[in-house]
């Protein structure tokens, strides 16, 4: 539990009392702590399947703002998430006086609060929150290739129109890269749900955060729980499967298992709280401590490193597509360290 | 119960294993012993098991070890057919077979993603085998009553110095003994292995930044 973790960061910071931090504090270096090292060694690779349509239909209520003098404008446009959409028909069901324009706009030619709206528009999907770096996509089994929307544009200016089950590419360039969008669109898939009032489009939309992993647990003892860690199976060819590198989410509490962060890295997490403890409350402010445990720390990540290069796992993500490193036929890494001629120390 | 570790280092630092007044308890040379052994492990990679998975229909990824930490794949072969797999990368796995998620068949290949997880391709269609991957692991921290890793007479030293050195980070005071402790420990672990003597050299020059020598 993280409880344990933090008894043991103050005794490394000499405040056993809680007299200078409290635990609030402590929990909220703690968590610094703990995202500065998964930064630092990226040791997760997760699998997800993002079962959800390409295309989404929906009714919702918009409210419009006054627009010049006696026109509105709708917001919907305005969505960060939404702004290629105004090139989509859009179906005005039930709305007075409004018509779509060639641009995509929507203006009202009388003042109007709010009109309920029916559309369908290609929505880019959400990346699970803890991505960090994509490794690889498939749909439906079909691996796909990443590309860029500027790079799509070149080849190909009608591209949001295309639609086709031979998906091919994901193209990233969305805001902060937390999106993405196939290309072709697949077929034939419609999703219908509602938004609400003044609630962004983006927050009503549970179904396209995918959480599931491809996999199953399974090992000597196919009933092991792996500490809290719930698992369930995914069909990577129901849709879009993804394996990434993740920056899994803090726990809440002091009281939950920090089940995504390895037993035998705690101790670097822990140290580099300790530092951050000891850097920034002038109560128990100690430079010398802050240096020996920044140290450890910084061993720490040197010794993760060290083992994920071992493990062959080690990507370098460059500027166009993935490549990796480590293989056993040499190059500068050469064949991985493995102590086959040491003495075996364990009876 | 104290292990033969445990009793070590409170020898050690002058402590009587009943009455320890330094130190509140067991727990914290318990933690020491523990920290010591993982690092130790992580280090030299010298621990090393099979695990027996069993495969299972339509299922590509595999989570290996519930308790301990695996931190090294060294191979992977199917127990009945007596046949080795090939490691390769998933951009390999996407140049050689761009629907490898659809391929079903006997595997021969295999990828590790990261410290938990292995992927085999291409994977059966229905239960029928048993794979068994070498790893290199760190064990669990033991508790009481369960299994205590025995540690060789050599080494049971070195352990013990990098608990002292964990246990001497605690005390007031003992702040440069502890970094001298955890140096000579790396420095000892350095001389064993093919260990990465950057470290040793990094921590030194943490050492004479704190004791001033």
């Amino acid at each position: 539990m993280i409880s344990t973790s933090l008894t043991r960061i103050r005794k490394l910071i000499r405040d056993v009392d809680k007299s200078a931090i409290s635990d609030v504090v402590l929990f909220k270096l703690y968590k610094r702590a703990r995202l500065e090292f998964f930064g630092d060694t990226l040791p997760r690779v997760r699998g997800a399947v993002l079962p959800n349509p390409p295309s989404w239909r929906f009714s919702r209520m918009f409210e419009f703002e006054r627009w010049q003098e006696e026109k509105a404008v709708c917001p919907f446009f305005r969505d960060p998430i939404n702004h290629y959409s105004c090139t989509q028909p859009w179906e005005v069901q039930q709305l007075q006086g409004i018509v779509p324009t060639e641009e995509g706009g929507t203006f009202s030619s009388s003042p109007v609060d709010a009109a309920f709206v029916s559309c369908n528009v290609l929505f880019p999907h959400l990346f699970p929150s803890d991505l960090h770096q994509l490794l690889y996509a498939a749909w439906q089994g079909r691996s796909l290739d990443l590309i860029g929307k500027k790079k799509l544009e070149e080849e190909d200016e009608r591209w949001m129109e295309r639609e086709g089950d031979n998906v091919r590419y994901l193209c990233l360039d969305w805001p902060a890269k937390q999106m993405f969008l196939p290309y072709p669109q697949p077929t034939g898939q419609s999703y219908s749900g509602g938004g609400g009032f003044g609630v962004p489009v983006y927050y009503s939309l549970p179904l396209l955060q995918g959480t599931g992993l491809i996999v199953s647990v399974s090992s000597i003892d196919p009933e092991e729980s792996g500490g809290g860690m719930v698992f369930e199976i995914c069909n990577p060819l129901d849709g879009f499967a993804l394996f990434f590198l993740s920056i899994p989410p803090s726990p809440e509490t002091v009281g939950e298992e920090d089940v995504w962060l390895l037993r035998p890295f705690r101790k670097y997490v822990e140290f580099r709280t300790a530092a951050l403890a000891l850097s920034i409350h002038s109560e128990v402010k100690n430079e010398e401590l802050e240096k020996v445990y920044k140290a450890r720390y910084d061993l720490g990540v040197s010794i993760v490193k060290d083992l994920k290069r071992v493990l062959k796992t080690d990507i370098v993500v460059k500027k166009r597509g993935i490549h990796e490193m480590g293989s056993y036929s040499g190059g500068k890494l050469g064949r991985p360290r493995l102590p086959d001629h040491y003495p075996n120390p364990w009876r | 119960m104290i292990t033969e570790l445990e009793r070590e280092v409170l020898e050690r630092i002058g402590e009587d294993e009943t009455l320890p007044d330094n130190f509140t308890g067991e727990d914290e040379v318990r933690d020491a012993v523990v920290d010591a052994l993982d690092e130790y492990c992580m280090l030299t990679r010298s621990l090393r098991k099979t695990l027996l998975i069993p495969l299972r229909g339509e299922v590509n990824v595999y989570v290996m070890g519930a308790e301990d930490t695996v931190i090294g794949v060294l191979g992977a072969r199917l127990k009945g057919q007596k046949r080795r797999l090939e490691h390769v990368g998933l951009e390999t796995l996407k140049r050689d077979d761009p629907l490898w998620l659809r391929t079903r068949g006997s595997p021969w290949r295999y990828s590790v993603l990261d410290f938990t997880k292995l992927l085999i391709y291409p994977c059966y269609g229905e239960d029928v085998e048993i794979l068994e991957v070498d790893v290199i692991y760190v064990p669990d921290a033991y508790t009481e009553g369960e299994f205590v890793p025995e540690v060789r007479g050599a080494f049971q030293g070195l352990i013990v110095e990098g608990a002292l050195a964990f246990l001497y980070l605690l005390v007031p005071n003992k702040l440069k003994y502890a970094v001298e402790l955890y140096s000579n420990f790396l420095k000892r672990v350095g001389g064993k292995s093919e260990f990465n003597g950057s470290w040793v050299s990094y921590m030194n020059r943490i050492f004479r930044e704190t004791t001033g020598k």
